[in-house]
């Protein structure tokens, strides 16, 4: 097992390296789109604005890599937060195109949708219902909570890819699931023994 | 306040060289133990995110940010730390030292500009903004004061939760020093009249005895609640041990 984590520029990755060295896993962080040969699991995460990660990534190479050859050989990819709304078309946030392995766009989350004094960004534990289908869902139960930190969401809660949702005042898609593409809005690399078995299930795809 | 999300209990730990400390009324700090250690049994008992204050980092020079980095390398919930923190470099640090937000004080009352620099630099989630405060008994009014609670301020406590929004801040602390480390209960009516004043979530802190104090705080609309003592002390002779209450039952509690 080679787990290969992107480094886009940005983002808390030091987390997610500790949380594999927890599971009993080395991870390796990838500066250079070419580290990633030989990857059995790739993460990609992701902390600030589309149009700045998506810059990143392109300039990097990582994005043209993505695209073709992460697909081509169905090498299994976790996106977490920011990382997860990369593989979507776009977002509300930029003007960049995203990865577009996901069909759909971000969208900011809106008081007037909710009709409720929602604070923005959606930030703190909040829980995810896992389609029972979901292979990073398996063996989660219904009161599982996660650590989201966002502002933009994915309002459409498309069967093809959505395979768990979270309310905060709307429900919204809060994983995806499209072939060897994996996404989660929240960050299980904060979310205690939650996100020590969601990346346990990941390993296993 | 949306009850039904799973309620914010942190536990606030003082961290003074490499040792987490607790006092009472920012005083007297006994020793508790070990840090790394307690972060481990923090992420045991499942504590759902930890706020970590830097209590002699002036006297440090600043944040021991690889100590910093050692810690966040146990907690795999969300950390907050405060302490020196003096301008935006040092808190992009301690941010990239694996920790979420950055706890502002002591800077806010030299140079407000700072907090807006911080929050366009980490975004507003991340920024906190604390507010230490003592109740004046006979005046019955409330000083605020800075420098861990040394430097008095002539700002009112509700004035200052406006301008810590007004600068950016995306969340609030407010600390009753009056009340650290007595257990009986929480200053419902601070919590009121700041929680009336600003849109930003209000974390208190100081004198939580019991789960119902929680939930006094929250019925009074406090979004977070914070405590010390009931964390890290067990019975009246305050000896240590590391406790965080079983989240079901404080999920019920907090519901009813």
């Amino acid at each position: 097992m080679k787990v290969n984590i992107i480094n886009s520029g940005y983002g808390n990755i030091g987390s997610v390296i500790n949380m594999f060295k927890k599971i009993g896993i080395e991870s390796t962080v990838c500066n250079d789109y070419k580290d990633l040969k030989n990857s059995s699991h790739i993460i990609l995460p992701g902390v600030g604005s589309f149009d700045s990660g998506i810059y990143r990534l392109k300039e990097s190479g990582f994005y043209d890599v993505i695209k073709n050859d992460v697909k081509k050989y169905q090498i299994p990819l976790l996106g977490i937060c920011l990382g997860m709304q990369f593989l979507f078309q776009g977002s509300e946030e930029g003007k960049s195109n995203g990865l577009g392995l996901i069909p759909d766009k971000l969208e900011k989350f809106n008081n007037d949708d909710t009709k409720l004094n929602l604070k923005i960004p959606h930030m703190g534990w909040n829980y995810v219902s896992f389609d029972p289908s979901s292979r990073l869902g398996e063996g989660f139960e219904d009161n599982s909570r996660f650590y989201f930190v966002h502002s933009f969401c994915c309002k459409k809660l498309n069967r093809n890819y959505c395979h768990g949702s979270t309310e905060y005042g709307i429900t919204f898609t809060s994983v995806v699931e499209n072939e060897n593409f994996f996404g989660v809005q929240f960050h299980p690399e904060k979310s205690l023994s939650f996100g020590i078995k969601l990346f346990k299930n990941f390993l296993k795809c | 306040m949306l009850t039904k999300l799973p309620p914010r209990i942190i536990p606030t730990l003082l961290l003074k060289n490499k040792s987490f400390v607790k006092g009472s009324k920012f005083k007297n700090h006994q020793y508790i133990g070990d840090p790394l250690n307690i972060i481990k049994l923090f992420n045991d008992l499942q504590a759902s995110e930890i706020l970590i204050m830097g209590i002699n980092a002036r006297e440090n020079n600043g944040p021991d940010y690889d100590y910093l980095d050692k810690i966040s390398s146990q907690a795999f919930m969300p950390l907050s730390y405060g302490g020196n923190i003096n301008n935006s470099e040092q808190a992009s640090e301690i941010i990239s030292r694996g920790f979420e937000k950055v706890v502002l004080n002591t800077i806010s009352f030299l140079d407000p500009e700072i907090i807006s620099s911080i929050s366009e630099d980490l975004g507003a989630s991340s920024t906190v903004g604390c507010i230490d405060v003592k109740k004046n008994f006979i005046f019955d009014g409330y000083k605020v004061f800075s420098n861990c609670g040394k430097k008095k301020e002539k700002i009112s406590p509700q004035d200052l939760a406006v301008m810590y929004q007004e600068y950016g801040a995306g969340e609030l602390i407010i600390n009753s020093i009056h009340l650290d480390g007595n257990g009986m209960g929480y200053d419902i009516s601070l919590i009121k009249s700041i929680a009336q004043s600003i849109d930003i979530p209000l974390i208190i802190s100081g004198g939580a005895g019991g789960l119902h104090d929680f939930k006094a705080a929250i019925d009074a609309g406090a979004s977070a609640v914070s405590a010390g003592d009931f964390f890290v002390y067990e019975g009246q002779h305050k000896a240590v041990l590391v406790s965080y209450p079983d989240y079901d039952h404080t999920f019920k509690l907090l519901n009813e």
